[in-house]
């Protein structure tokens, strides 16, 4: 293979750990939730009633005890800006605030104001494999081209994130209906299998995500199909022909990236012999560095 | 006692306990601060203050600094500071991969905290759908964790050799593994911890893989190493590792990363990420 020698720490250094020393934490609750750039802290500081600025913090006003009176709160600030166009990709979808998948939230906030705010979102990736003798075969699909984010680039077969009030389990057969009309007969049978986390810059703030994998068998005969216009094509790929793109093309959506190459992690494709296996492993695995409050 | 609970038990290290001993200005080790003012007493040897513990620059090559260390260590083990001399060498090692800036004795490598690799290896059997994992019983002399449960094959690397070579020789050694069936152990991932254990710091790499092993597979341990093994169902497994430390402390979060990897833990446990993510120990090296 003519890439092998090219390392996959590529990936990373295609989008490097963010810098965090710009950005001022976002404290909701006398919790560290988010990063937020200097730009859309001045925006917030429009807002004394509900933000206010110390030198390194955004602090949403602890007057605001009750979820309730912070929803509304940040919702009303969000309309205005909105209004005013400083909101692009509005999805009308809420996203729970806090620190661990699970947790109470202590915020309820509209999805596309999450990388303003670098607040950790959470989502699911689903690899759609098919056994290929003794080795795998994997669904890849291309984005479509009016996708908000990241359009056109290579995307698992089904993948999405987590909305408040929405069970994993019910968001995998909502996906995988609506991505790749896989039935619920078959979606049922998606493994869980990993976590993998990231952190990036994005134009308008910092993307923070914990994905949660999982792998999905498909018999040999089955294609998907999109229903929603979110994907352009989809494409059987061998494993080598995966590793290769990996290691020698952008061609990935981030996330999607290193659900691939956990995949390949796991399938034992990538082994202690490169040498970068652990750098690797351990680049999947960061937890966002919240600082203890 | 949950899942979490040995995640947290094998990342308690507090570095604030250690100084960084360091070889040619990079990071070798962590040596406890009682140790450190003992290192003081060999001042050719070392150069020791209140921030860090440094080898002399003289000592300049692997012969040197491993003769060096060599005699420190034994008199140090002499004196009756650590126990256990195994007569092993394993390498010190600022990257896995790179070359060994020295050989330590195994026993000594807690003593200086440094980082350790081995493999870990799952043995599994498939039952239908279900998957059953083979768990061996250590035997009761064993130095580390007496009588606790064990997986199927584990063993520290060496000096000098090889992840997949260390795997094979484990294999025969520790379950009768003939080499064609350990070559089909796949990698699956790595795990890295860091623990104070018994007062010493325990700072490690696990490369683990699986073994899909046929039905009719018997183990039989060859070294004296493992007193029995069981066939286990999964629930099983769990149910052992909820209940307390019946298992080997490192063993539990190999078994933990293989319940994870096989969907036997799933994302609605409360715990999910933070056991996905607390298989790897961030802070250092």
């Amino acid at each position: 293979m003519s890439a092998a020698s090219s390392s996959l720490l590529r990936l990373f250094r295609r989008s490097p750990p963010a810098d965090l020393a710009p950005y001022r934490r976002f404290i909701v609750a006398d919790r560290h939730v988010g990063w937020i750039k200097p730009e859309f802290a001045q925006t917030l500081a429009e807002f004394p009633k509900f933000f206010y600025l110390t030198d390194r913090e955004v602090h949403l006003h602890d007057r605001l005890a009750e979820i309730e009176d912070r929803c509304q709160a940040v919702a009303d600030v969000l309309a205005k800006l909105h209004e005013r166009g400083g909101i692009p990709g509005w999805r009308s979808e809420l996203y729970p605030v806090n620190r661990r998948f699970g947790e109470a939230p202590l915020l309820l906030i509209e999805r596309a104001a999450t990388p303003l705010f670098g607040l950790q979102t959470y989502g699911i990736n689903v690899n759609g494999l098919v056994r290929d003798g003794r080795d795998w075969k994997v669904w890849i699909a291309r984005r479509a081209m009016t996708k908000h984010v990241d359009p056109g680039m290579l995307d698992l077969v089904v993948g999405g994130g987590l909305p408040h009030g929405l069970s994993i389990a019910d968001n995998l057969l909502k996906e995988c209906a609506e991505e790749a009309c896989i039935g619920p007969t078959l979606a049922e049978r998606a493994k869980p299998v990993s976590v993998t986390t990231m952190i990036i810059e994005a134009a308008e703030g910092l993307r923070v995500g914990v994905q949660f994998n999982f792998d999905l068998v498909l018999p040999t005969d089955f294609q998907p199909r999109n229903d929603d216009g979110e994907v352009a094509e989809f494409q059987l790929w061998s494993l080598d022909q995966l590793e290769d793109n990996l290691r020698s093309a952008d061609d990935f959506m981030f996330d999607a990236a290193l659900a691939k190459l956990d995949l390949l992690v796991r399938l034992g494709r990538i082994g202690p012999e490169d040498r970068d296996y652990l750098d690797l492993i351990a680049r999947l695995r960061k937890p966002a560095p919240f600082v203890r409050t | 006692m949950s899942l979490i609970d040995h995640i947290h038990r094998c990342q308690n290290a507090d570095m604030a306990k250690f100084l960084p001993w360091l070889i040619a200005g990079e990071q070798a080790g962590w040596v406890r601060r009682d140790v450190a003012a003992r290192l003081g007493n060999y001042p050719t040897v070392f150069a020791v203050d209140d921030k860090q513990v440094r080898l002399r620059g003289h000592l300049a090559n692997f012969d040197h600094r491993s003769a060096a260390i060599g005699d420190v260590a034994r008199d140090l083990y002499e004196a009756g500071v650590f126990a256990g001399w195994r007569n092993e060498w394993f390498p010190v090692l600022t990257r896995f991969g790179a070359p060994p800036l020295m050989r330590l004795e195994r026993a000594a490598v807690p003593l200086f905290g440094v980082h350790g690799y081995g493999v870990h290896m799952n043995g599994f059997v498939r039952d239908g759908g279900r998957l059953k994992l083979w768990i061996g019983k250590r035997a009761d002399d064993r130095p580390i964790e007496p009588g606790k449960l064990d997986h199927l094959v584990a063993g520290g690397i060496p000096l000098g050799m090889g992840v997949k070579q260390c795997l094979a020789k484990e294999c025969e050694e520790e379950a009768s593994i003939p080499a064609t069936l350990a070559a089909r152990a796949g990698p699956v991932g790595a795990i890295r911890y860091c623990m104070e254990h018994q007062g010493w710091l325990r700072n490690d790499t696990m490369f683990v893989y699986d073994l899909e092993l046929p039905a009719d597979f018997k183990p039989v341990n060859n070294d004296g190493e493992i007193a029995s093994f069981r066939l286990m169902e999964l629930d099983e497994v769990a149910e052992i590792l909820s209940a307390g430390e019946d298992f080997k402390f490192n063993v539990a979060l190999v078994l933990i990363d293989f319940l994870l990897r096989h969907g036997h833990i799933a994302p609605d446990h409360p715990d999910y990420s933070e056991l996905a993510l607390g298989l790897w120990r961030h802070d250092w090296m």
